[in-house]
């Protein structure tokens, strides 16, 4: 199999999490033969951040031509992720040319939003496609509640529309992925290392419960609060550690709500390196990957956890439920507080067990999130949708002119269309006596 | 000049468009520094699911070589050409006026207005891609404005072989021409006849199914009329049809709220016969006027039975009326060169 020439459409920079496993995978394509040229997906400031070193050429996505595009690379792979200032290139090029989505998030409605700029008609126009008209109520903003929007108007299908192929990371969003992209699909475990993480301490009188990332509503932080609030044996010896953003007021909100629970004042270490995220974790004893609801496809936090030999509480579903249930501590979504308390008391009474459950998640995250296995997995799907590149560009034309008359996405008639197309075609080069 | 001229078909069904783009490719033709070709696509509009599969084929028909398309019916008015002339026959009417009328095949759930919306988004679509827009009659032009905010001119489409239409003695029979099917309402007059004891009636054209024909004999046999009607139920060589309309006393059109006037209507006028027709027969009554071309009643059988009288007892009134039908033709000034040349300008 002859290497191929990959136009590998990311963000790429130091502070992305995306940018940071599309980098290892790249790596790995390289080593494997594949030439690689890194189109940087970032707009405005963004674009400012200083590149991450790159196995081959690094160019704007925003300079690159569609000739360009279409004649410098056998085939562009997207790397899609719900914030606008990273991908924010993407949207405009994946109209011009055919790429194939690798959909980070099943959520990219601050994409959406950011790149449409806020434009009511044509967020509407996008959601009647995909969502139907009821999907965003007249009079509510349109990234009015996150959990909302999550359900109502995700915007997965936005992108995942013009892709003649598509990855998902987890399972729990590859059949959406499967019903409007134009191309094969597979699920492919995301592809996440972090070398050299300090081991886990051993067990003394404090637990430490580490958070990585933005200290967003949806990590579940005031769960955990409540849940070290409402145990007497907990709430003298627990204390959280962010390692990451907060904004002001969500500190405020927090602490306040710390200081009711009357558990120790919450750590919160603003933006890290990676030097600086092992040095926060060298003392941490249970990680804590709760999400509610879930955005991401998969969680380069998780695999971090898990990666990192300690006990991972997890709010059980979307992908952070596709772990093997003996490798994680899963919590019931809505009721976490209580599962947390459980688990925590658990680690207190017995911190042995779950430290060797740690050990068993470490193997498993090990061989399961590895850039080879990823790799391997992208190629395949990737010739893939070059053999099938003639008919997803039949299946574009089809949808697009039945989206013109302003049918859904998934209506009866796309559906059939499609499927006419395909039993035409999977007759193909077959000699009628 | 290359001219292709584009409209739908349902095979074994043949009425007036299907005449008209038989005529009309053959008057392009006979056109000096025109070639003209005919191009059919099949249509089925049963069930209504479907129709989306249809407009979808009609949009990505491809064309090439050509310099000019004239586009007559939906969906084939959606196949994409740069200079594409519409003369407009039908619109998907299902979805416009004859839903509002409650006749319409779309079934009246959410499934059913997106059907509608989807017609009327691809119809949209179509009509600002042509250069000009035609119709055939002031209430499909009324119809567009409505419905679809579309400007249009009226271009009546002319009678076809006027030669054949000569006129003649009355042989003291009323001729219902054209389709048979239930929205021509030949069956009223059918029922009319009890109230028209001396009039005698011949149905005359093509049934659009085997059950349409079924119903009309069954009809005749009910009602204890056959010593008084003819049925031939076919579709008429132009001689045999023109023989019959020259010697009739009066020709009967009923359509329900037809666009044109009706080439039923024009046959007549042509031969100088009144015609007989109701009051919700749309375009036809731009041209048929009670008492004056001929006499129009409530769509109902005592009524027309009344009017039937009249004219079998008075056939020197029927007479005028016919002469008065054919001025009216006449001033109409309908001919295919001048049609031709608004179609080419």
């Amino acid at each position: 199999m002859s290497g191929l020439r990959i136009g590998w459409a990311a963000p790429w920079n130091m502070r992305s999490a995306i940018a940071q496993s599309a980098a290892e995978v790249a790596v790995e394509l390289c080593r494997q033969g594949h030439s690689l040229t890194v189109l940087r997906t970032e707009t405005g400031p963004a674009l400012d951040l200083p590149p991450r070193p790159a196995p081959g050429a690094i160019r704007n996505l925003v300079d690159c031509s569609e000739l360009e595009l279409r004649e410098a690379f056998d085939i562009v792979v997207a790397h899609i992720g719900d914030h606008a200032g990273f991908h924010g290139a993407l949207p405009a090029a994946m109209q011009r040319v055919d790429m194939v989505g690798v959909f980070h998030d099943a959520f990219i409605a601050n994409l959406a939003f950011g790149c449409l700029d806020g434009d009511a008609a044509a967020l509407r126009a996008v959601l009647r496609q995909s969502y139907g008209e009821d999907s965003w109520p007249v009079g509510q903003t349109f990234l009015h509640d996150t959990a909302d929007v999550a359900r109502r108007r995700p915007m997965l299908e936005w992108l995942a529309q013009r892709t003649i192929g598509a990855v998902a990371h987890a399972k729990h969003y590859a059949a959406r992925l499967g019903r409007v992209c134009l191309g094969p699909t597979a699920v492919i475990p995301l592809a996440f290392t972090v070398p050299d993480l300090p081991p886990s301490p051993a067990p003394w009188n404090r637990i430490t419960i580490g958070v990585v990332g933005h200290a967003n509503p949806n990590k579940r932080i005031d769960q955990l609060i409540l849940a070290i609030g409402a145990s007497p044996y907990l709430r003298s010896c627990c204390r959280i550690r962010v390692i990451g953003e907060a904004s002001d007021d969500m500190r405020a909100r927090l602490n306040q709500l710390a200081q009711t629970a009357r558990i120790l004042p919450l750590e919160i270490t603003g933006w890290v390196t990676d030097d600086e995220l092992r040095w926060q974790l060298r003392d941490v004893d249970i990680m804590s990957c709760l999400r509610n609801p879930v955005l991401e496809g998969a969680s380069a936090s998780l695999i971090l956890a898990l990666r990192s030999g300690r006990p991972t509480l997890v709010t059980w579903h979307g992908s952070y439920a596709e772990v093997p249930p003996h490798l994680v501590l899963g919590c019931s979504p809505e009721r976490e507080a209580y599962d947390v308390m459980r688990h925590l008391e658990n680690f207190h009474r017995a911190p042995a067990l779950l430290l060797a459950m740690g050990r068993q998640a470490q193997d498993f995250a090990e061989s399961h999130y590895s850039p080879a296995t990823y790799s391997q997995a992208l190629v395949s799907l990737l010739h893939k949708a070059l053999s099938n590149r003639p008919r997803s560009a039949a299946k574009r034309r089809l949808t697009t002119t039945l989206t013109g008359f302003g049918l859904a996405l998934e209506d009866a008639a796309v559906t059939r269309a499609h499927t006419a197309l395909d039993e035409l075609l999977s007759r193909e080069g077959r000699i009628v006596s | 000049m290359k001219i292709l001229v584009i409209s739908t078909m349902v095979p074994f069904v043949r009425g007036g468009a299907e005449e008209l783009f038989d005529h009309l490719v053959r008057n392009l033709q006979a056109t000096p520094g025109v070639e003209a070709e005919g191009f059919r696509i099949p249509f089925t509009w049963d069930p209504a699911e479907r129709l989306l599969d249809e407009m979808l084929i009609a949009r990505h028909l491809r064309l090439d070589h050509i310099d000019r398309v004239i586009a007559l019916k939906f969906p084939a008015y959606l196949i994409p050409w740069p200079n594409k002339v519409l003369w407009l026959l039908h619109q998907y009417r299902q979805a416009y006026d004859l839903l509002d009328a409650g006749q319409s095949n779309i079934p009246a759930d959410i499934r059913g207005q997106q059907i509608i919306a989807a017609i009327r988004a691809a119809d949209n679509v179509a009509f600002s891609e042509a250069v000009r827009i035609h119709t055939n009659a002031p209430i499909t032009s009324r119809r567009l404005l409505h419905y679809n905010k579309v400007g249009s001119s009226v271009l009546r489409p002319p009678l076809n072989d006027p030669e054949l239409f000569l006129g003649g003695d009355s042989e003291g029979y009323i001729l219902a021409t054209g389709r048979i099917n239930a929205g021509k309402r030949q069956h009223l007059l059918v029922r009319a006849l009890r109230y028209a004891p001396y009039a005698r009636l011949v149905v005359a054209g093509p049934p659009d199914t085997a059950a349409d024909a079924a119903r009309l004999r069954q009809l005749v046999r009910e009602e204890g009329v056959e010593s008084r009607v003819t049925l031939d139920l076919r579709f008429l060589p132009r001689t045999e049809l023109a023989h019959l309309v020259n010697q009739a006393l009066a020709v009967a059109y009923l359509p329900f709220d037809e666009d044109s006037l009706g080439y039923c209507t024009m046959e007549a006028f042509q031969a100088a016969k009144p015609v007989l027709s109701v009051t919700d027969a749309g375009g036809v009554l731009d041209i048929v006027r009670n008492g004056e071309t001929g006499l129009v009643t409530m769509p109902d059988p005592e009524a027309l039975g009344a009017a039937l009288a009249t004219l079998t007892a008075n056939p020197g009134r029927a007479a005028r009326l016919g002469r008065a039908g054919r001025a009216a033709m006449d001033a109409e000034a309908l001919n295919w060169q001048a049609t031709i040349e608004k179609l080419l300008a």
